[in-house]
């Protein structure tokens, strides 16, 4: 990812930061971004994906067309690896995007 | 304390020095933009923000080069160029420390971005005399110790005249006697003196003045939190 895409994909997960570095493991930062996801926007795991595949999210919606479901979860855990989830996680506390665990936290 | 940072941008190596006043208020204007960028979720503005504050000590990184480089050593770097520019031992200074009394005074009608240096300069150029790039050259901290004895001098100047006019003191009818009404200080000049160590703990909202906190997440080790 670029530093613009990047700094897309870190504006999507700044509201769930402090959730997400409480998760016990990868699949539940996933797990926690997805619910996330579908409850305030469902198209933005579409757009996450396409920034961080860097493809237009209508070559992404044809691609995944006949994509199962573990299919697309690992994909999109792929793309969290190439772009390390904990780094992106980093430079939303750097750049001031999410506060403090103990003030935002449950 | 560290004087110098490396770090590297698209293959590029990068080695900085700790900036002095001049490039220091110039980071701390650029910071002000970062934050109003995260804060209405521009992202152009806030890769544009990002850029400028690491163009700021790195005048040989071009444009180019930044936009193509990995997004991580971006954050990186800032993160490190961030570190290298906090004023040492800010926290020893009673004027870089925030409180209650003071958390509304920051805005003016005439503020603009970057307005923070000016005053700065303003101040030490009407003190002293002296010329920018005399100022521009000073470390951030002499800075810093030379403005609380500008407006220590400026207080005990203001608290004589007051002292001199009749408003300074007010009739009591219980006692028919006058009494002086004192002058009321910035928060930080009382620090450790006329406020009690509760009032204190009490008033501060911050350790620092929020334009002279790095940008993010801080952790204090003695934090309880």
């Amino acid at each position: 990812m670029t530093i613009r895409e990047a700094v897309e994909v870190m504006k999507m997960l700044a509201p769930i930061a402090p959730k997400i570095i409480q998760a016990d493991n990868a699949p539940a930062m996933i797990r926690i971004i997805m619910d996330h996801f579908a409850e305030v926007d469902p198209t933005l795991t579409l757009r996450i994906m396409s920034l961080m595949y860097h493809e237009h999210i209508d070559t992404l919606v044809a691609t995944l067309e006949d994509t199962s479901s573990p299919e697309f979860f690992s994909m999109l855990v792929e793309g969290f690896v190439v772009n390390s989830l904990a780094d992106l996680i980093e430079g939303i506390y750097v750049l001031g995007m999410a506060r403090k665990v103990a003030e935002n936290g449950d | 304390m560290v004087e110098r940072v490396e770090f590297s941008l698209g293959g590029n190596d990068h080695e900085i020095e700790r900036s002095r006043l001049g490039k220091h208020l110039t980071l701390n204007k650029v910071r002000e933009c970062l934050v109003k960028a995260v804060k209405e979720g521009d992202g152009g503005a806030i890769a544009d923000s990002l850029f400028e504050y690491l163009a700021t000590p790195t005048p040989n990184l071009d444009r180019r080069t930044y936009e193509s480089a990995p997004w991580f050593e971006i954050i990186m770097a800032f993160s490190a160029v961030q570190d290298l520019n906090t004023i040492p031992l800010a926290d020893q200074y009673a004027i870089l420390q925030q409180y209650e009394d003071d958390k509304k005074s920051d805005a003016v009608p005439w503020d603009y971005p970057g307005r923070g240096g000016v005053v700065w300069r303003h101040l030490l150029a009407s003190s002293y005399g002296w010329s920018i790039e005399e100022i521009d050259n000073l470390w951030p901290e002499q800075a810093v110790e030379l403005l609380m004895e500008i407006f220590s001098d400026d207080a005990d100047d203001r608290e004589f005249a007051y002292r001199l006019s009749e408003v300074a003191y007010e009739f009591d009818k219980a006692t028919k006697k006058s009494r002086y009404r004192p002058l009321k200080r910035p928060p930080w000049m009382v620090l450790g003196s006329e406020m009690t160590k509760e009032e204190r703990k009490k008033s501060i909202l911050t350790d620092l003045r929020r334009d002279f906190l790095p940008v993010g997440e801080i952790v204090r080790a003695d934090s309880d939190q």
